[in-house]
């Protein structure tokens, strides 16, 4: 089903309307069901760049489900990481300026 | 630096809002940086090009041709699009000031979303009724 499909069942009931705002009503839905549904997965991958820690995570994120790094020692594949979760392993703490303590 | 075998075991991530972290441990016992074995920091290795791959729930993309279509374009499964009918119709009844009909079709949008399947590869619970 396209946008246009939805105009035509609405203006056929409800007489003609404005196709800009069946748009944004069709995007407003879209933005109700993935808020409440979550059930939209996509993966995107990032560069992993030497000394960076932090890394912009896609604007469309609701939260993250796994993250893998590429294992390039062998045959290039992802593995799985864990989550930090004892942050005062951290080295030097949390510099928090996108890029590394060691660089 | 350690080698790239097995990088789940030395690697790790966290996050904030809008952003994500990924260190590294330090398995470096002689690192003349000051390191103490064991902790964390960023990765100090060569640049790897598509090294990190990360999987979300997302939001969808913003529909802004009236041309392509919900499901294959845009992710939507197909028996969503009723759903979103029922929401446009909505609301454009409550611009109309017709509330009674505009509620009507709304509480079919919510009973469509709430009724509907989270993910195919989802944990489904017993529901055990509270006696």
């Amino acid at each position: 089903m396209t946008v246009k499909d939805i105009i035509s069942q609405v203006e056929m009931v409800y007489g003609r309307q404005s196709h800009t705002y069946i748009m944004q009503l069709v995007n407003d839905a879209l933005l109700e069901i993935s808020s409440k549904k979550q059930h939209y997965t996509v993966s995107a991958t990032a560069d992993l760049i030497k000394g960076q820690r932090w890394y912009d995570l896609p604007t469309r994120t609701i939260d993250i489900i796994k993250v893998e790094i590429l294992d390039t020692s062998t045959n290039s594949r992802y593995h799985l990481i864990p989550k930090l979760v004892d942050y005062h392993s951290l080295l030097k703490g949390d510099p928090d300026t996108g890029t590394g303590d060691l660089s | 630096m350690a080698t790239r075998d097995k990088p789940n075991s030395y690697f790790a991530w966290y996050n904030d809002d809008d952003r994500l972290a990924i260190v590294e441990k330090q398995l470096d016992t002689t690192s003349s940086k000051g390191i103490t074995s064991g902790e964390y920091d960023s990765f100090y290795g060569t640049t790897v090009t598509d090294g990190i791959r990360m999987t979300i729930h997302s939001k969808y993309e913003d529909v802004t041709v009236i041309t392509t279509a919900l499901d294959t374009t845009h992710g939507l499964d197909s028996s969503m699009h009723s759903s979103v009918l029922d929401y446009v119709k909505s609301r454009v009844l409550e611009d109309m000031g017709q509330l009674e009909q505009a509620q009507f079709f709304r509480n079919r949008f919510e009973v469509s979303i709430s009724k509907k399947r989270t993910r195919r590869s989802g944990v489904r619970f017993l529901s055990v009724p509270k006696l």
